[in-house]
């Protein structure tokens, strides 16, 4: 019982809110759907669309409760950012500032998501409550991974989240491609959280705790065998969380699940779950590369590379644009997996760039995918590069929105991408890696050639007598989140210096 | 002493079952042997003083799964020819990686070998008693615990998700 009463259980309420708010923003999102009256708008009020049955109901504005319950939480994480100089240990959670930041950033990319859900989902017949439970709790599970002092934890944050990114993908049951993304998704996710589990268990046997903050405590690390063990448990764990942020050996589900999911969907699995993946990633090798740093920079650079360049070798034969767009998130998990590798010797600066460089990333992969979902017809999804000629003329904002974006993911100034890749690689050459900064820059030039193309399609190719349509999928939330995502890629590109010096404030060791 | 003789008994009895299962063509057969594995893996969580492992092992692995299993292989109404045609063609690589596996796991015991006799394992007797697993439950492991009933959640809304009839 003593033990019980010496957790003071209010403060950690208090520090736990975002995680709170987004379980219990998910649970009553849940009861609401269940109860949700059959019409809850006055007939003129109703949503008026030629290919939707009028008789079924509207659960639209669910997605804005679920917005609004990430919003608080994504006050309450900024609050508590203020709050906090200094880490600040509970239990088996720990709240500094890195993980506010990166709850910042995958809050922000949820609420990104469920606004593209806005309008897609009631015409694609999606479920549009389950769809808000899933991603915020979803959320709850990637705040337990990046906000954990304890392998134990972190791994249920994990699986919390897989589990809703599996259903999230396969959803649209009456799409084979849907279907067949989620199956292929589960199945490898299950394998990968196997690997992850056997690294974390090899962990347990070097070291004797779960705990990442007593990990070098004990003298046990001067074992040979627990030496052993170590290395042993880094190669599974790298194989698992490879596989979820999409490192090269264990990228091959990458086009096909992003390709199948609904596209609000992967527009999230691109932004928050790989920044979630990262940043646990980021928080074990922290603990452990100290313990093993030659060998361990080895490998993540190894794989940066490989991963670098069949991402963006791959893109450049890609014709449909959520491959093209999938095969670049895979060659973006390889700049940001360089981060890790400057972590070894200069931890703070590597881990200031990792969240610069996946901040950057999801607010221009957000874009580009929002575009890409404005431009789908009535129930159908735009796909192939092709169908985008002549848009420079027929939408010039959105043509202009989508080449800022392209442009900014291709890492050109006076992009956010630029200014994050030069994060980046300056850190590397400080961290004096010359070899791999070379590498990054040539695989970055590389990738303009895919980049460009959709650039080239909008404004140059003549359109061929294809019938004009202008029955594009309306919604006020989607249009407001490619503005305010074209704004953040403009405006942190040419005026870096507060948001960089916000991210280096968050970064104490 | 007896306790040696006890967990070399139920040891060897896991390994000919778990291999009893990967050769046995017919699937029902691999089940039955599945739950005696799963029974020898509870023995020797007895002999470790994990009582509540042990336990949960029966219950949940032996029983509510195990049923699930052999309901499902019934329902497919597999033939044991036919189960052979369902394997993976082509498969030189995956029988070459798992031997490859095998003979690490191997390796790893008996590089383990030599420390297990000289240390020996000294279970604490109250650790994995359902006592102390419901007190670390309800203290240090609480945010976990409770983190896994959301876990739940999320797969059964998931199940039910994706096994509905889709919305006409």
């Amino acid at each position: 019982m003593e033990s019980l009463l010496n957790t003071d259980w209010l403060a950690l309420a208090y520090n736990e809110l975002p995680l709170l708010l987004l379980i219990v923003g998910g649970t009553l999102v849940l009861l609401a759907d269940l109860w949700w009256p059959q019409h809850i708008l006055p007939r003129w009020a109703r949503r008026k669309s030629a290919t939707v049955d009028v008789h079924v109901p509207d659960r639209t504005p669910l997605l804005l409760f679920g917005m609004l319950a990430a919003l608080v939480a994504f006050i309450a994480c900024w609050r508590l950012w203020v709050q906090h100089e200094m880490p600040n240990q509970m239990g088996m959670l720990v709240i500094d500032r890195f993980s506010l930041v990166g709850g910042m950033m995958i809050i922000g990319s949820t609420i990104a998501g469920l606004a593209l859900g806005w309008g897609y989902l009631f015409q694609h017949k999606l479920p549009i409550g389950e769809y808000t439970v899933l991603m915020l709790f979803a959320t709850a599970g990637a705040w337990c991974m990046i906000s954990s002092a304890n392998l134990l934890l972190a791994f249920v944050g994990i699986e919390i989240l897989s589990i809703s990114a599996y259903v999230l993908a396969g959803m649209d049951t009456k799409n084979r491609l849907s279907v067949e993304s989620g199956l292929k998704y589960f199945l490898l996710g299950a394998v990968a959280s196997a690997f992850l589990l056997f690294g974390i268990a090899f962990f347990y046997g070097a070291t004797g705790t779960l705990s990442l903050v007593g990990f070098t405590n004990d003298g046990i690390m001067q074992a040979p065998t627990s030496q052993f063990y170590l290395i042993l448990g880094t190669a599974f764990f790298l194989v698992g969380i490879g596989f979820k942020v999409a490192l090269a050996p264990f990228h091959t589900w990458t086009p096909d699940v992003y390709e199948g999911a609904p596209i609000p969907v992967t527009a999230w699995f691109a932004s928050a779950v790989k920044a979630a993946a990262f940043l646990l990633f980021a928080r074990v090798m922290l603990v452990v590369l100290p313990l093993m740093p030659a060998l361990g920079t080895q490998l993540i650079a190894g794989l940066a590379i490989a991963t670098m360049f069949i991402g963006n070798m791959a893109a450049l034969w890609q014709d449909n644009i959520k491959r093209l767009l999938a095969y670049s998130s895979i060659a973006h998990a390889g700049y940001a997996a360089l981060a890790l590798v400057t972590m070894a010797t200069i931890p703070e600066a590597g881990i200031t760039s990792l969240l610069w460089y996946l901040m950057s990333y999801s607010v221009m992969t957000i874009g580009a995918f929002a575009v890409v979902q404005l431009l789908g017809r009535d129930g159908e999804e735009l796909t192939s590069v092709g169908a985008l000629a002549g848009l420079g003329e027929r939408h010039p904002w959105l043509a202009a929105c989508l080449s800022i974006f392209l442009l900014s993911l291709a890492g050109l100034p006076p992009t956010v991408g630029f200014m994050a890749k030069y994060y980046l690689l300056a850190n590397l050459v400080a961290a004096g890696h010359w070899g791999l900064t070379i590498a990054a820059i040539i695989s970055s030039l590389i990738s303009v050639g895919y980049y460009s193309y959709p650039i080239v399609v909008m404004y140059f190719r003549p359109v061929a007598n294809q019938t004009p349509h202008n029955s594009m999928n309306v919604g006020v939330p989607i249009r407001l989140v490619i503005f305010f995502a074209a704004l953040a890629v403009l405006v942190a590109g040419i005026f870096p210096d507060r948001l960089m010096s916000f991210i280096q404030n968050s970064v104490l060791l | 002493m007896i306790e040696a003789y006890l967990f070399y008994f139920f040891a060897v009895t896991t390994v000919l079952l778990a291999v009893t299962v990967v050769v046995q063509p017919n699937p029902i057969g691999a089940a039955v042997s599945l739950v005696g594995t799963f029974f020898s893996l509870a023995a020797l969580f007895v002999l470790l003083h994990a009582h509540f492992v042990a336990i949960m092992q029966i219950i949940l692995y032996a029983g509510a799964i195990m049923v699930l299993f052999i309901f499902v292989i019934m329902l497919l109404n597999l033939e044991p020819e036919k189960v052979k045609l369902r394997t993976i063609a082509g498969n030189r690589l995956v029988q070459g990686s798992a031997a490859l596996y095998l003979a690490g796991v191997i390796a790893l015991a008996f590089f383990g070998w030599r420390q297990f006799f000289t240390q020996g394992v000294v279970a604490n007797e109250m650790e994995g008693t359902i006592e102390a697993v419901g007190k670390l439950l309800l203290t240090d492991y609480l945010v976990p615990f409770e983190m896994t009933s959301v876990l739940l959640l999320v797969a059964i809304i998931g199940a039910v998700i994706l096994a509905r009839k889709p919305v006409e």
